[in-house]
């Protein structure tokens, strides 16, 4: 009885999670049947911003992957003089150390883009596998699930993200592993909202009819309907991780020195900005560049895969 | 309704003690204790001193007869005093609290006076220029990490101007104008995330709201655009905005800490902060539930206004 | 009255410190012995002026100071507490500096000079006589006697909680501290002990305060003592607010009507608050400080301070290859330290050895280091470790403070350093507490630190002498793991030596062999910055890592 009274509300409050991140709550009833893949193929066309997002992550995932290519130095080696001016040598100048800020951030890219996807993957696994189960079996599971994803989501992120980085050392596996434990109440809210919207549904129901198997139908029911909500969720998170990090740099619970992350370049590079910008100007550039990438491409999905925009 | 109220301020209970038990344990697992935190590093000092003054805060008893100490003197009303300070940590609340409070308060006005117009002009004319630019100008607010925002400001208007936002915190009942003037380029830094995020919300949701029946109708009868977004619509753009600001609380109260070393403003982000680092286990314990029973609770005040917006929602 | 005596010793101390800067350090004291005549020949003192690095400092004043305004200094660190008994950290010394004073206190270059006590006297080895000064008042108006003394000095042996029992306290030699008349204090010695002088003198942890202060307030968040400024109010992470005590003991002192320190962590911040006018003062690096020389409303004081970095060992007798001499010998010969003061202070540091550069003239000066001890030799380091056996290098963590990024960054330039001697090094940085508790329970091998001030010139070797006891004995297994009994000797016996010729001596014989077998590797001394706009006058970077200079400094609004 209070279970099932209690779920009501939460799916209120579900939706308006889902609201939140995605701005479609309600049905996927009518959904016109076409392909996932198909909406994405036709991204390009219908959406500008969501491919100009594709293009520049593509971008960040081929730089970080061909990091070592492409960066004239080695992202530690401290063989320049300190604060050169961007040059034909260096092309973006050197930090305080003497390190080629260029190589440095080419490197990276690799940290800011393991940020966002195991950090974010982190949370889609753990938030999502909570969210569809509860939505799915519902009843006290459902209830017990909602609350502790209540306690989590007012605790307050940045004790949890000190407290990881006390407990288990500061590192930059760490933070993402804090990251990821942040953002799990959000997917779990969203897939649960989701889940709840079609779990009803006359398909499903159908389906259940016909004798289908509770794996069978999460996996050919459900999944296929909140791809869309967890893809643009995903992707937006990605760009938050990003910021995160840079955060906790600032606050000194980020990446270990010597390796070079954005977020501890821009920070320790503030105090050289009148004399030196390139030292935090750049590197902020690279964050801006890849959270906008992000970004973009997270609306442009939004707008592509959201039926219910279609004129 | 108000029974739905009741539910929900009910279970707030159970939640704050699974919380707190989690905090209590949490805090003690990070490695070093106040002691380590006061004498830094310091060799000339022996472990029999170090020992002695662990005493001195009950921190040799067992952990969970401290739980059970601090639950019992919280049950009698007793919040307890900070290791640090020896005083009560409601005394601090007190004075950091308003302090953030009021920063998250401004971000919000700011961020919905600039973001609600902007994300219904832009639905409105959805896919014009403007609302191209619009939404890239939102999603490039969404990309600067607050910490430069504000290292820029400072720089900006101490270089250009020669002035920066005074260092010492004016309460706003000794001179709101001062207030203002002190608060307006920390909230502003705080407001731009939310700004862009606002605005998305309220042009997605505009979106959604312009296609339905209800305006459809509305437009066949012959009203004028004008009016009917501004009748019909504009209510329920705000319906999400709310949603996200009741999301956005917990980052705007624990996450203002930045903003908050930056400006030198002395709130009760900065007081978690400060008692994380400085293991001052009580401060955190009592800041981190409070904080969480400011969240809780603004999110149940956000539910009831999307009720009173959305005559469709009902709270069983 | 007296005053008359003391106004005129006073203007003559006062006169002097302002010409001070013109003046040899050596000078100095011999003015001021016979100036105030109060200094005892046979006083041992623990730090005999010497040939201080005179660090530029704001110009000397031509005009009168002046009185009144509002000085506002942003501080880097939260004073933590205001406790004035026990151990703390310098940011609390920073919070609670001007509220106290002690018996005697240090001029700006460690010579030792008359405070709450007018003078003293030291019949034998084993006994100090304070005579008070008259009429001297607590800032709730009481006056100070021989009972308030006696009452804090004991008190300070076992400081009441969060005060913590610190080494520096003569706890093994003072017996008892006696109460003679009003204004006479007596302190009877088990046996001789040079390092009393330093030990009030310092200031740090010798406050006087009146008599059951501790019991009638909270001493952690307020504060009642002689010093040039009242506490008007402590804000945690904010603010410490101070005005004018106008019953100060110097005549004429303080200039200031209000002092204001507001703690901003953030350089940029400071520097941008600075710039406008909302703060008069604040620390700076040296990037920022050569930043700001161009600007006509700033002034930039540079000054050395105590804190030597150093990289610490622990070395345990477990076969670890730090554990052989040669290797640690081949570490300090790799480390190029020239490139640590150029990267990570921007030119702005000097070679230290393990007492800083500046202490008194127990130091050895940076020439001879350069010459004889840190000789940069790559070829060296290597056939080192080949002889040591570890040719192919070996790997070893270097733990660092991770704020300020100084110490980090140190770990990060010699990190790229040993590389080349086969020696690969993982940098791990840490927030103070878990540093703090690492280093004091000597789970490391190899970390990033500094010292700050001390005492007395043993403070500084004291892990060299004495690796049997506290931290050391953690670090060195109980000596087991390394000892050097010429120190221990010497050690034991410069802690008693009265004889400053002799304990000169010592004191340098066991930095030498500090220097040879590496226990720690010694590296630099940064120097010290302030930026104040150009109306703050008379200040100066405080080699004790304080703010002293604000004691006296003074507000000139034509700039």
């Amino acid at each position: 009885m209070l279970g099932k009274k209690l779920r009501t509300q939460d799916s209120a409050l579900s939706t308006h999670m889902a609201e939140a991140s995605l701005s479609q709550p309600a049905s996927f009833a009518e959904r016109p049947r076409i392909s996932l893949r198909t909406r994405l193929a036709r991204l390009p066309r219908q959406n500008p911003i969501g491919m100009i997002g594709f293009v520049v992550i593509l971008i960040v995932v081929f730089v970080a992957i061909f990091a070592p290519v492409i960066a004239p130095y080695t992202p530690t080696s401290q063989a320049a003089k300190r604060l050169l001016e961007p040059s034909a040598q260096y092309w973006l100048g050197t930090d305080e150390l003497g390190r080629d800020v260029f190589s440095r951030i080419v490197f990276g890219s690799r940290i800011s883009l393991q940020v966002g996807i195991i950090a974010v993957s982190l949370a889609l696994a753990l938030g999502g596998t909570l969210g569809v189960l509860s939505g799915y079996i519902g009843g006290p599971f459902d209830w017990l699930v909602m609350r502790v994803v209540d306690i989590m989501f007012a605790f307050p992120g940045l004790v949890l993200a000190i407290v990881i980085a006390g407990l288990l050392g500061p590192s930059i596996q760490n933070a993402m592993l804090a990251i990821g434990i942040i953002y799990a109440p959000v997917f779990a809210r969203v897939t649960r909202g989701v889940v709840l919207s079609v779990r009803n549904e006359v398909y499903l129901e159908a389906a259940r009819v016909v004798g289908g198997k509770d794996l069978h139908i999460i996996r050919h029911y459900i999944l296929p309907n909140i791809m869309p909500s967890v893809i643009v969720l995903t992707t937006l998170q990605m760009s938050t991780a990003i910021l995160t990090e840079a955060a906790l740099s600032f606050l000194g619970l980020g990446t270990q020195p010597p390796d070079p992350s954005w977020g501890t370049m821009l920070s320790n590079g503030r105090k050289f900005m009148e004399f030196a910008p390139w030292v935090a100007v750049f590197p902020g550039l690279a964050i801006v560049i890849a959270v906008l990438g992000f970004n973009f491409l997270g609306d442009g999905l939004r707008d592509a895969l959201d039926p219910r925009l279609k004129e | 309704m108000s029974k739905y109220i009741l539910r929900r301020l009910i279970l707030i209970i159970p939640t704050l003690l699974v919380m707190s038990f989690i905090i209590f344990w949490m805090v003690r697992a990070m490695p070093a204790d106040i002691v380590d935190a006061l004498v830094g590093v310091d060799p000339s000092i022996t472990p029999e001193a170090k020992a002695a003054l662990r005493h001195s805060f009950g921190l040799d008893d067992p952990i969970p007869v401290q739980y059970l100490r601090w639950v019992t003197e919280a049950l009698q009303g007793d919040l307890g005093k900070s290791f640090r300070t020896r005083e009560p940590i409601t005394k601090s609340l007190v004075a950091s609290l308003p302090i953030t409070l009021e920063l998250a308060f401004l971000a919000i006005v700011m961020s919905v006076i600039v973001a609600v117009p902007l994300g219904v002009l832009s639905a409105v004319k959805r896919n014009s220029n403007v609302d191209f630019w619009a939404r890239a100008g939102g999603l490039i607010g969404l990309a600067f990490p607050n910490f430069w925002l504000a290292t820029m400001f400072l720089l900006i208007t101490s270089l250009a101007f020669h002035w920066v936002p005074p260092v010492i915190w004016i309460p706003p009942d000794k001179d709101l104008v001062g207030n203002l003037i002190q608060m307006f380029l920390p909230a502003l830094a705080l407001s731009v995330q939310l700004m862009a995020v606002e605005m998305r919300m309220a042009r997605a949701s505009m979106l959604e709201v312009l296609r339905q029946d209800y305006i459809r109708t509305a437009r066949a009868k012959g009203l004028r655009e004008g009016v009917v977004v501004f009748k019909h619509a504009l209510k329920n753009a705000f319906i999400p905005v709310i949603t996200v600001i009741g999301i956005q609380m917990g980052s705007l109260l624990g996450g203002s800490v930045i903003i908050e070393q930056i400006f030198g403003l002395p709130g009760v982000g900065w007081f978690l902060l400060s008692g994380i680092f400085g293991r001052d286990y009580p401060v955190v314990q009592v800041t981190a539930l409070f904080l969480a029973t400011v969240f809780i609770v603004v999110n149940l005040l956000v539910d009831i206004t999307y009720a009173y917006l959305d005559p469709r929602i009902k709270y069983s | 009255m007296d005053n008359q005596k003391q106004n005129s010793t006073l203007v003559t101390r006062r006169e002097f410190l302002r010409g001070a800067a013109a003046v040899g350090g050596a000078a100095v004291a011999s003015v001021m012995l016979a100036a105030c005549g109060a200094q005892p020949t046979t006083a041992p003192a623990g730090n005999t002026p010497g040939a201080v690095i005179p660090g530029p400092t704001s110009a000397p004043a031509v005009i009168k100071p002046k009185s009144g305004g509002k000085l506002t200094w942003a501080l880097n660190n939260d004073p933590v507490n205001l406790i004035p008994f026990g151990a703390i950290s310098t940011s609390n010394q920073w919070g609670k500096e001007f509220m106290y004073d002690s018996l005697v206190e240090w001029d700006k270059d460690l010579n030792v000079k008359p405070a709450l006590a007018e003078s003293w006297t030291t019949p034998d080895d084993k006994t100090w006589v304070w005579n008070l000064r008259k009429g001297v008042k607590f800032h709730d108006g009481t006056e100070v006697t021989a009972e308030d003394v006696k009452y804090s000095i004991d008190l300070q042996r076992t400081p009441p909680p969060p005060g913590i029992v610190i080494a520096q306290y003569p706890a093994a030699t003072l017996a008892s501290v006696d109460v003679v008349d009003k204004y006479t204090v007596k302190f009877t010695m088990k046996s001789a002990d040079p390092t009393v002088l330093g030990y009030l003198a310092w200031a740090r942890y010798s406050a006087i305060i009146p008599k059951g202060a501790y019991d009638k307030m909270n001493l952690v968040t307020t504060g009642i003592g002689t010093g040039p400024f009242k506490l008007v109010e402590y804000v945690a992470n904010d603010r410490v607010v101070y005005t004018r005590n106008k019953d100060f003991w110097k005549p004429g002192l303080p200039y200031l009507d209000d002092l204001v320190l507001k703690v901003l962590p953030d350089e940029n911040s400071a520097v941008a608050a600075l710039r406008s006018g909302a703060i008069d003062g604040c620390r700076v690096t040296a990037d920022t400080a050569r930043n700001l020389k161009n600007d006509p409303n700033i002034v930039i004081l540079k000054g050395l301070f105590s804190a030597p970095r150093q990289l610490q060992f622990t070395i345990k007798g477990d076969g670890k290859p730090w554990n052989k001499k040669q290797v640690r010998q081949a570490m300090s010969k790799a480390i190029n330290r020239q490139e640590i003061i150029d990267k990570v202070y921007a030119g702005e540091a000097v070679l230290t050895g393990p007492i800083p550069p500046g202490y008194g003239d127990w130091f050895i000066k940076a020439e001879e280091l350069a010459a004889s001890f840190y000789k940069y030799d790559v070829d060296g380091a290597k056939k080192l470790m080949a002889d040591a056996g570890f040719a192919n290098g070996f790997e070893i963590t270097l733990y660092a403070i991770s704020q300020p990024v100084e110490y980090t960054q140190i770990a990060e330039v010699v990190k790229e350093q040993l590389k080349k001697i086969g020696i690969e090094v993982k940098v791990v940085s840490e927030e103070i507490g878990p540093f703090a508790k690492r280093n004091g329970d000597g789970t490391f091998d190899f970390c990033s630190t500094g010292r700050g001030m001390r005492h007395d010139p043993t403070g500084y070797i004291n892990e060299y002498g004495r690796p049997t006891t506290g931290s050391a004995a953690i670090w060195f297994n109980k000596g087991e793991g390394w000892k050097n009994d010429e120190a221990i000797k010497l050690y034991d016996q410069c802690v008693v030596e009265l004889d400053s010729v002799k304990r000169h001596q010592q004191v340098r014989r066991i930095q030498e062999i500090a220097l040879d077998e590496f226990p720690h590797i010694t590296t630099v001394q940064p120097y010290g910055f302030h930026a104040i706009r150009k109306t703050v006058k008379d200040m100066f970077v405080d080699f004790t890592d304080f703010h002293r200079g604000l004691r006296t400094a003074w507000l000139d609004p034509a700039g």
